[in-house]
């Protein structure tokens, strides 16, 4: 017997190499040699299941495996037709591919890379993978097809290619939320925010259009829009009045409305489609519609309106990412809402600060001139040399009420803080102090506060205002000094006067401002101390992280 | 002389006020306070006859000085000084005892002229400031009988007469005009002889024209 010995292998990827036979025993036409009958019994051996086949197609041999995984018995398959094992639908055409195999024979795994199908007894189907191996056999040649149930297996690589689906989307949805967070950190412009989530979420969920809607000036308005000219263009535009009680509805229900197409029935949904001519433009070619409320704390804050061109697109699992996504739109546009308020209230306090300077400064200043020109007016016609006195004044006050008008426009102008300096700044202050109440300052300034950041200057210089200001008003002081120096990574401001002092446990004069001070401080992570003691004095001290 | 307080928070203004007012013989100015509390106590030490207020002072403002001055030194007349021209502090600044108020932009002849008609305890209302003030400022409800001489002077004070002027008209003294008003001011339980005119205009004994 030629065939020494069969062997059965399989890559190492689990995929069927086939059938062969020792090459030692090879003879003459190249192929192995299974000419005799009796050697099909080693087939037995084989754990797949494996047919022996003519040229035309007869199967000769079937092993125990082969009957049993396709329901017939070994007499039944022995004379039939390959073709029979066939589902009906492949059964034409399988001679032409049989012929063409027996053409050009060689060792392969059969219908690579699709589901090959193998029908049984029973008229069921079953998944195979099939390898071939041509052999010579006792009447020509042949070939033997080794057949394996797949059925396991395509059910391990669906359920694998499912996780991995799975997996990679998670992936996405992490990475889309971590781009969002991360754009929320970098910027603070609200609608370049708005515009990064929409971005961001055509990546997680795929839309046609796509439009963020939040309050401003007491209405609802389009915030953003993604998706055509037609959509961009509502942008900044208020929610047409068609279009609110289908919005309105989701933000009350609070929670995500899919519909499966805006254009189809009546109800709500024809806001969008009907009415507003530019809502309408906008949303041809759209048909899913998915809308979600933009809840921040609890409290619905606007919405997220999502269209398809698909029917039907949007899925459970597409409204639960966007009400993801909607959340961080929702704090977003809320903490907006609290900036701008914060800003808004900023400057009112700044206006109220300059009205009280004004009045404190300059307008009696020059009420002091005008009376003192009066008086010299007089004193002229009456007594011309006690006329010196009176001008002398008016001069002296001239003076004072000019430095106090240049600090109070380079307060107005912000940006003068960057061109005189900090050390500048805080001389100016102090010149006002000299001229104008005959104080005495003590400056002991280091230049290189001028190299910390432009909202630190800031701070220290309004810090040295307010403690200035509360000096001159409430403290009776003969000497301030003011120190500013940087020192372990922290910049120190330090005034101090000789003034009568105050209880720092009781409500005291100034309280109000030394508050807003201290905020101010705060907002910088730093810290403020008031030091006093009635009749000793005060001490303020602030120290802000360089 | 008319002896006369300086109450402003800002030096400035109390150097100006002093060296204007040095100008005129009539008017001596005796002292000067930073605060409302230092009014208080410069009132009770020079006892002046007029008091110049600012309103806005820290430590005690100028409200609540005038209330204080008025209770315990119904002699002194003060005179509210204002920076801007609010109703509110005007109405409040009469609802406190003052007999007058300024605007700190006024002319200064004008403030001098002020401050003599309140030495003389003259009542000076701008008829559309009386009109404006005669809604707000209110006596107690059932205040005590006055006598028909007490109502004469009073009509007389909301036609804004002078101490004199009233004393030729009803040929009495001045001291005696003085012990009148002050007691019309306790009977009526008002505070100054501009809410004395203001009753008067209300109670129509005089109209608001004569005021």
């Amino acid at each position: 017997m030629p065939c020494a010995w069969v062997w059965w292998g399989r890559a190492k990827d689990e995929q069927l190499v086939g059938l062969g036979v020792n090459p030692l025993a090879e003879v003459g036409s190249g192929h192995p040699d299974a000419a005799d009958p009796q050697s099909w019994a080693l087939l037995e051996l084989v754990p797949d299941a494996v047919l022996v086949v003519s040229a035309q197609g007869n199967i000769r041999y079937a092993n125990l495996q082969a009957q049993q995984l396709l329901g017939w018995s070994a007499d039944e398959l022995t004379g039939m037709a390959v073709e029979g094992l066939l589902p009906s639908a492949l059964q034409q055409g399988h001679a032409a591919l049989r012929d063409g195999f027996m053409r050009g024979p060689s060792t392969r795994p059969m219908g690579q890379g699709r589901d090959l199908q193998a029908l049984r007894r029973d008229g069921s189907t079953v998944s195979v993978e099939i390898s071939l191996q041509p052999v010579r056999l006792p009447d020509g040649p042949g070939v033997v097809a080794a057949l394996r149930d797949a059925t396991d297996r395509h059910r391990v690589e669906a359920a694998l290619r499912r996780a991995q689906l799975d997996l990679e989307q998670r992936v996405a949805e992490r990475t889309a939320l971590l781009d969002i967070a991360q754009a929320f950190a970098s910027t603070l412009s609200l609608p370049q925010l708005l515009d990064s989530i929409l971005d961001q979420l055509a990546k997680l969920i795929g839309y046609t259009g796509a439009a963020l809607c939040g309050p401003r000036d007491g209405g609802m308005v389009i915030l953003s829009a993604r998706g055509g000219a037609a959509m961009a263009g509502l942008r900044g535009m208020p929610v047409p009045e068609t279009a609110r009680p289908l919005l309105e509805m989701v933000v009350q229900q609070r929670r995500a409305l899919r519909l499966a197409d805006v254009w189809v029935g009546e109800g709500p949904a024809t806001g969008l489609t009907r009415g507003d001519p530019r809502l309408s433009a906008a949303m041809r070619g759209a048909h899913a519609w998915l809308g979600v409320p933009l809840l921040a704390q609890d409290r619905a804050v606007g919405l997220l309106c999502l269209d398809h061109s698909q029917p039907g697109y949007f899925t459970e699992q597409h409204a639960a990412l966007a009400l993801a996504v909607a959340s961080h739109a929702a704090i977003a546009i809320e903490n907006a809402r609290l900036y701008e308020e914060a800003g808004e209230r900023a400057v009112l306090e700044e206006r109220q600060r300059l009205a009280r300077e004004l009045h404190d400064s300059v307008s009696q200043t020059l009420y002091g001139i005008g009376l003192g020109a009066r008086t010299a007016r007089t004193l002229l016609d009456r007594d011309p040399a006690a006329a010196a006195q009176p001008l002398d004044y008016v001069l002296a006050l001239a003076g004072a009420g000019l430095a106090e008008m240049k600090a109070l426009l380079f307060e107005l102008r912000p940006e003068s803080l960057e061109a005189e300096g900090l050390e500048g700044a805080i001389r100016k202050q102090a010149a006002a102090l000299v001229s104008r109440h005959g104080l005495t300052v003590a400056l002991d300034l280091v230049p290189a506060v001028e190299d910390l950041p432009t909202g630190l200057k800031h701070t220290l210089y309004r810090v040295t205002q307010e403690a200035l200001h509360n000096i001159l008003k409430h403290a009776q002081a003969q000497h301030v000094s003011v120190s500013l120096g940087i020192a372990g990574g922290r910049a120190r401001l330090r005034i101090k006067d000789d003034g009568v002092g105050f209880q720092t446990d009781k409500d005291f004069p100034g309280h109000l401002g030394l508050r807003s001070m201290r905020e101010r401080v705060a907002q910088l992570g730093g810290r403020l101390e008031i030091q006093s003691v009635p009749g000793k004095g005060t001490e303020v001290r602030a120290e802000l992280p360089v | 002389m008319i002896r006369i307080l300086l109450a402003d928070d800002h030096a400035v203004v109390r150097q100006g006020l002093r060296m204007f007012l040095a100008l005129d013989p009539e008017l001596e100015v005796v002292g000067e306070a930073a605060n409302g509390a230092q009014a208080l106590e410069q009132v009770a030490l020079l006892r002046p006859d007029v008091v110049l207020m600012d309103l806005k002072m820290p430590v005690m403002d100028g409200l609540t000085a005038i209330r204080h001055i008025r209770a315990a030194h119904p002699d002194t007349e003060v005179i509210a000084v204002t920076s801007v021209l609010e109703d509110t502090a005007i109405i409040d600044a009469v609802r406190a005892g003052a007999i007058g108020y300024l605007l700190k932009d006024t002319e200064a002849q004008e403030l001098c002229r002020a401050i003599k008609a309140a030495a003389a305890g003259q009542v000076q209302l701008s008829p559309q400031a009386a009109a404006r003030l005669v809604r707000e400022v209110h006596a107690p409800d059932s205040p005590e009988q006055l006598s028909p001489r007490e109502l004469e002077v009073l009509r007389l004070i909301a036609r804004g007469l002078s101490n004199r002027e009233i004393a030729q008209e009803l040929v009495i003294s001045e001291k005696t005009v003085k012990t009148h008003a002050s007691s019309i001011l306790s009977k009526l339980g008002l505070a100054s002889r501009t809410q004395a005119a203001l009753h008067a205009m209300r109670l129509g004994l005089v109209g608001q024209s004569e005021g």
